[in-house]
């Protein structure tokens, strides 16, 4: 049946394709007849502009152009299209030795690109990607003028990645600007773009870059591989097109890392990586990604390296409080009451006493209520988000406790696990599930439970991969020099080689001795300053 | 059968965790008081004359496992027999090995607990990490015995405020037989073990490199082991030898400033972890053996079922502890010997009668 | 096309594998050693004692009440304002049962007691006098197999029935268990009293050379008030209370052991000039076995440290040929002490400073030989004593404030 359904489907598409190859042909020489195809193809919509006007050149030729209000730099197609075609081309006496076509191409149009195409369908797509077309009377061939422009937003800071110290740009919904941001920031010719459109309809422009000489030519081979055979409708965001070439869609673990911010992604680049860019989306992704990137942050390299190696391990606490805190809360306080120091048990006892649940439903109770909270904080709009966590904070944290429903241990655990939660944030996803099952193994069997469920989840870890790479290295397996950026954020001057399950093909980034030195002779610079 | 490939640091860390994993907790001296530190020394010794006697067998063939190796040397039937006996050896251990791991958590922390969810849920952890191959193990290895070497440590720093050297003297308190019954108890459990390896060396990517990594875990895990002995001893004095998990009580003594206390968790922790590899390990090794003796395509299919039977081995096995501990202090050291040695000594002596290692180089 | 639905196939398996994996948990585990916090009931102390009547023992629990302990209002003292003495305290409930064996009995609390009784936060275990004298290992061994209970609970004897004591309240602490326990650990304040936990107890009993010593908690009454009072220390052969040693042979026991880290020596000037009290900064001891022409001897060498705390007099310690007869005069105090507490341990036969182990450790074919009849060999042997006592310091003042008339 599923088999019989299928070549119907595949035979449709087929039949499709062979109409298509015939379209091609219907280009005629008048252009009225064209026009008339046009307006068939695009329909009646008004936002569909066909302007027709005359063109003084030896004599009067019919011309039109056709475009899409909105999409189009006006300005562009009024000062360098209609006006030099209907105004400029009538004043001079033009002697004219080739087609009239290549003339307008060669002397009137100022547009910045121009290409000739006779085949229809083409046209029609550059029409609804922007640009303009030329149509002339007695002519098979139409003129694509560039004038793409339309209403985007402007470079702003990025709202999820906030750095202090590093640069405040993130990326914008074109994929122009992104590739733009990206050029400015590494200006190597090896340095390169691939694009490509993905989606049948939305026909979505897909670009991935890379930089030629460090990266592996395996990976990126293996990149096209991956986005050649998505075959889909549509592309709205780049989470479709990880969710299409991911190594493990099961896994709750993001094997395609993100970013809203060109810093970031050039530096991955630079260690070896491809970046997927995807039109529409605000945001880059980079593979192959390893689990030891969501704990670094950009402003890590912004700051002293002392300082970011002590705030990157309250990253991983952070990390192991998200996932494990309310858990050990729960086994500790149903299984092991004897590894609670004295006090703090009496203290924890006192807190408890007559509340009617059990521990576990309380802390898995509170975690979907806060998580419920968050959702509802993010999805409104800023002014009654807060009053959301106002009201979160109050009628939950302090009402269920005054009631006697959820004792207060249970409510300092879940707001240190929710802010815990905040500090990675790429880790999210996998730790909201992580430490609701954690949670319920370790009120089934305590600690025990808590053990299986990360060895369960280590293996899973150890056994992904990203495009290729192991996703827990360089932990494991194990690679002694790159943990220069995981264990410590090492000086920048002692980061000298690339990840070399990354970057091998080049895995030297700079020369050794680069640490500051002090000039040759300090004394004596400072008797010359003495004597100016 | 198996693609992956380890690197020969990942075997040496194989090897250490296999060694200490279940002897971290049922300290294999206990038999001998104070002076288990120096059993285990003894042990060691001994161990590493199994271990030389296991790499001349292994030199001859370069690249095969244990029971591949039987097949070569002894014809199919013959060979099938012996690689059926060494399989039974590598399940026993396994199905133990998931014995001491109920007796403790039955004993210290889950009492009223029935046996078989703590069999059945620890079981299908393993059959999940068995059946994603060497490399995975090998990985997972990495990651629990660091973390475990690192709680190994920082418990050894928390106990030095009630260290007490005192405790180990006198030195040879004990009769020197029973001091070498229990080296040689410390010899076939934990290091004799070591020939269930037998089975993983095949996938090592830099094939020349295992002797190193071999004699590199064994030292490693023998420092280890001494170095727990000599603490467990130090700290609990002569009692400890009245405990079952001396070990586990010496962890209960920590005690700073009232505030580090109470962490008994960490001993049952690391116990179980690097229990589980050693599980895994011979789950892997029978399910691998067994796969490889019937001339199966992938081994993946016998990790359940066997599973299942290692773990109704051992709720079955040991009728109460008594009979656990007569088993590991005085039958094991016996029991152990033909697996351990005789059948290797005697694959060897055959190989060198059939001069095998010439058809290798020829082939 | 066929690979495609069997990767599907796969992977629909593994989902639904996952899923059978956690129904298993979640429906065959019924969470068996799950245990609400509010269902425990903590103990802080517990008595062991004689029944009045029949076999067996009698058991007292002083359970914690969390929210009362917690609560601001309340205090012990609050309660006990009534009739003192009296069981009416608000923090902690004192719960009694009875049974043939010690476990018989904790068990037997559940007659009374819907919280589960919970021994692993329990502080002090304190034996009645009638229990001690009968024998200790049957009481405390449940206490060290078990794994509830901690080795590091405080052992101590009552100088009558140990429910009394459990029942008093406790100067300022809420809970009068832990108030004793801190006793315990603030020995060294004073180093008069032998702090003892069961680790140390069941060590002492493997070691059969050694006999324990245990701290005896009484009640004192003043004003109508009762509190508890540590001044005497028992003595135990094996596990039965035979002896006592009083407050100046315990610190003379603990000067051997190597436990004395505090305290004041009082010294008593020669021609009743009056008295210095000397406060002990840090001590050591050295236990050595000699063998002398077929003779064991030990040798304990004490070296000690003091800083001058106060004097009654009005003696000029200032010089150093001052102090230095200050110091011979501290030396002697503490022979004195130690030698107060040997004579006692040798009218019993009893080598309570483990002099015994130290010739084991040094010479074990040696000790082989002689263990038979320890006892007999201990009560005569010769032990050398060696104090090496020093002043440093002497606080912020030299001499006293009024200098004496005659110097």
């Amino acid at each position: 049946m599923f088999r019989f359904l299928l070549r119907k489907i595949r035979l449709g598409k087929l039949k499709k394709n062979s109409s298509s190859v015939s379209d091609t042909n219907k280009f005629r020489r008048n252009l009225e007849e064209n026009l008339e195809l046009f307006q068939e193809e695009l329909g009646d919509s008004p936002d569909i502009i066909i302007r027709r006007f005359n063109l003084n050149i030896k004599n009067r030729i019919k011309a039109a152009i056709i475009f899409i209000d909105g999409l189009m730099d006006s300005k562009v197609v009024y000062d360098s299209i209609l006006y030099p075609l209907m105004i400029e081309a009538k004043k001079e006496n033009w002697v004219v030795e080739e087609s009239i076509l290549d003339f307008i191409e060669n002397n009137l149009l100022t547009v910045g690109s121009v290409e000739k195409d006779n085949d229809f369908t083409g046209l029609v797509e550059s029409v609804l990607e922007g640009d303009t077309i030329l149509l002339l009377d007695g002519y098979t061939e139409a003129l694509i003028l560039s004038t793409k422009g339309w209403e985007k937003r402007s470079i702003s800071e990025p709202d999820t990645e906030v750095t202090i110290k590093g640069p405040r740009e993130g990326y914008t919904e074109s994929i122009r600007t992104n590739t733009a941001m990206i050029r400015r920031k590494l200006a190597h010719p090896g340095l390169t773009f691939e694009n490509k459109k993905i989606g049948k309809k939305t026909r979505t422009s897909v670009s991935i870059a890379y930089l030629k000489g460090v990266v592996n030519e395996k990976l990126v081979e293996e990149v096209r591989r991956r986005l050649q055979r998505i075959d889909t409708d549509m592309i709205l965001d780049a989470n479709y097109i990880i969710e299409l070439i991911e190594d493990s869609p099961f896994s709750p673990f993001p094997t395609v890392a993100y970013t809203e911010r060109p810093d970031v992604t050039v530096a991955k680049i630079l260690e070896g990586r491809v970046a997927i860019l995807v039109d529409g989306t605000p945001v880059v992704n980079t593979v192959p990604t390893l689990f030891i990137e969501s704990f670094q942050s950009p402003d890590d390299y912004n700051y002293h390296f002392l300082y970011a190696t002590l705030i990157r391990w309250f990253r991983y606490l952070a990390f192991f409080f998200n996932i494990l805190l309310a858990a050990f809360f729960v086994a500790l306080s149903t299984f092991h009451q004897e590894l609670i120091p004295t006090p703090l048990l009496i203290s924890m006892a006192a807190a408890t006493d007559g509340t009617p649940f059990p521990a576990v439903v309380e802390v898995v109770v509170m975690e979907v209520v806060f998580e419920i909270l968050r959702e509802a904080g993010i999805r409104l709009p800023r002014p009654i988000g807060q009053t959301i966590s106002i009201v979160g904070a109050l009628v939950i944290g302090q009402a269920t406790v005054a009631a006697g429903l959820v004792g207060a241990p249970t409510v300092i655990i879940i707001a240190l696990t929710a802010i815990s939660s905040f500090v990675v944030p790429t880790q999210e996803e996998a730790g909201i599930l992580l430490r609701l099952t954690l949670t319920i193994f370790a009120g089934i069997l305590g600690a025990y439970g808590i053990l299986l469920g990360i060895l369960v989840v280590l293996t899973h870890l150890s056994s992904l991969r990203s495009f290729g790479v192991p996703y827990l290295s360089p932990i494991v397996p194990l690679s002694v020099e790159d943990l220069k950026d995981v264990v410590v954020r090492a000086p920048i001057w002692a980061m000298k080689t690339r990840p070399r399950l990354i970057g091998w093909p080049k895995p030297i980034r700079q020369e050794f001795n680069l640490g500051p030195e002090l000039p040759e002779k300090p004394t004596e610079d400072r008797d010359d300053q003495g004597k100016i | 059968m198996e693609e992956g490939r380890i690197s020969s640091s990942q075997l040496t860390l194989l090897v250490i965790s296999f060694l200490f994993g279940t002897s971290l907790l049922l300290s294999p001296g206990r038999g001998a008081g104070q002076d288990s530190w120096l059993a285990t020394l003894l042990g060691l010794g001994e161990g590493f004359i199994f271990a030389l006697l296991n790499l001349a067998l292994y030199n001859r063939f370069s690249g095969q496992s244990l029971v591949e190796i039987n097949e070569l040397v002894w014809g199919p039937i013959i060979g099938k027999f012996f690689s059926a006996a060494f399989l039974w050896y590598l399940f026993h251990l396994g199905s133990s090995g998931f014995a001491i791991f109920v007796t403790l958590l039955k004993t210290a922390i889950f009492m009223v607990t029935p046996e078989y969810i703590l069999l059945v849920t620890g079981l299908i952890t393993c059959i999940y990490t068995c059946k994603q191959g060497i490399e995975v193990i090998s990985r997972m290895n990495e990651v629990l015995l660091f973390s475990t070497l690192f709680l190994f440590a920082f418990s050894l720093f928390l106990m030095l405020n009630i260290f007490e050297p005192k405790n180990l003297l006198p030195v040879l308190d004990l009769p020197v037989k029973k001091l070498l019954w229990v080296a040689h108890g410390t010899a076939t459990f934990p290091f004799g073990q070591i020939i269930a390896l037998a089975m993983v060396w095949p996938f090592l990517n830099e094939t020349e490199q295992y002797r190193k990594s071999l004699f590199k875990g064994l030292i490693v895990a023998g420092i280890i082991l001494i170095l727990g002995e000599i603490r467990t001893g130090a700290v609990l004095g002569k009692i400890s030898g009245f405990y079952v998990f001396p070990t586990y009580e010496a962890y209960r003594m920590i005690n700073i400033a009232g505030v580090l206390t109470r962490l008994e968790l960490i001993p049952v922790l690391n116990f179980l972890t690097m229990g589980f590899i050693k599980a895994s390990i011979l789950l892997y090794a029978t399910s691998l053996g067994t796969a490889q003796m019937l001339k199966l395509r992938t081994y993946r299919p016998l990790v359940f079922p066997l599973g299942v039977l290692m773990i109704i081995l051992a709720a079955q096995n040991y009728a109460n502890i008594s009979q656990h501990l007569e088993f590991t202090e005085n039958i094991h050291p016996l029991y152990a010997l033909p697996f351990q040695v005789i059948l290797p000594l005697i694959t060897l002596l055959m190989a060198l009668i059939r001069g095998f290692p010439k058809q290798e180089v020829s082939k | 096309m066929i690979k495609v639905k069997f990767k599907k196939q796969k992977l629909f398996l593994r989902v639904i594998e996952l899923g059978i994996i956690i129904l298993i948990l979640l429906l065959l585990s019924g969470c068996w050693d799950r245990r609400e916090l509010e269902n425990l009931a903590i103990v802080s102390g517990l008595g062991i004692d004689d029944p009045e009547q029949g076999e067996g023992y009698q058991l007292s629990f002083q359970i914690v009440k969390p929210a009362e302990v917690r609560a601001p209002g309340s205090s012990s003292g609050e309660s006990g304002s009534g009739s003192s003495g009296s069981s009416g305290s608000k923090t902690v409930w004192l719960l009694r049962s009875k049974g043939t064996t010690v476990f018989d009995a904790i068990r037997n609390a559940h007659f009374q007691s819907n919280r589960r009784i919970f021994l692993s936060h329990n502080q002090v275990v304190i034996i009645g006098k009638k229990v001690a004298e009968e024998g200790i290992l049957p009481v405390v061994d449940v206490l060290i197999r078990d794994p509830e209970p901690r080795l590091q609970q405080w052992l101590l004897i009552a100088q009558q029935q140990a429910g009394e004591i459990l029942k008093l309240q406790a100067g300022v602490e809420k809970i009068s268990a832990n108030a004793i326990a801190e006793l315990m650990e603030n020995y060294y304040l004073t180093s008069k009293i032998k702090a003892t936990n069961l680790h140390d107890f069941a060590d002492g009993l493997v070691k059969k050379s050694t006999s324990n010593t245990l701290p005896i908690i009484g009640i004192k009454e003043e004003n109508g008030e009762k509190s508890f009072i540590l001044e005497e220390t028992g003595i135990l052969k094996e596990d039965r209370l035979v002896g006592y040693l009083d407050k100046k042979e315990t610190r003379g026991l603990l000067w051997v052991l190597g436990k004395v880290k505090s305290g004041i020596i009082v010294v008593d000037l020669p021609d009743n000039k009056g008295k210095v009290s000397l406060e002990i900064m840090n001590a050591k001891s050295k236990v050595i076995p000699e063998v002398e022409d077929g003779k064991i001897k030990i040798k304990v060498e004490i070296t000690e440290e003091a800083n001058l705390g106060g004097e009654t007099s009005f003696e000029d310690f200032s010089s150093p040929e001052a102090l230095s007869r200050l110091e011979k005069l501290q030396a002697k105090v503490i022979e004195e002490e130690i030698k107060a507490a040997l004579n006692k341990a040798k009218t019993y036969q009893l080598d309570i400073f483990g002099f015994g182990e130290s010739i084991h450790r040094k010479d074990h074919k040696l000790w082989n030989a002689i263990e038979e009849n320890w006892g007999e060999i201990f009560s005569q042997m010769e032990v050398e004593m060696k104090v090496k006592a020093v002043i440093r310091r002497m606080g912020l003042i030299t001499k006293p404030t009024i200098i004496s008339q005659n110097k």
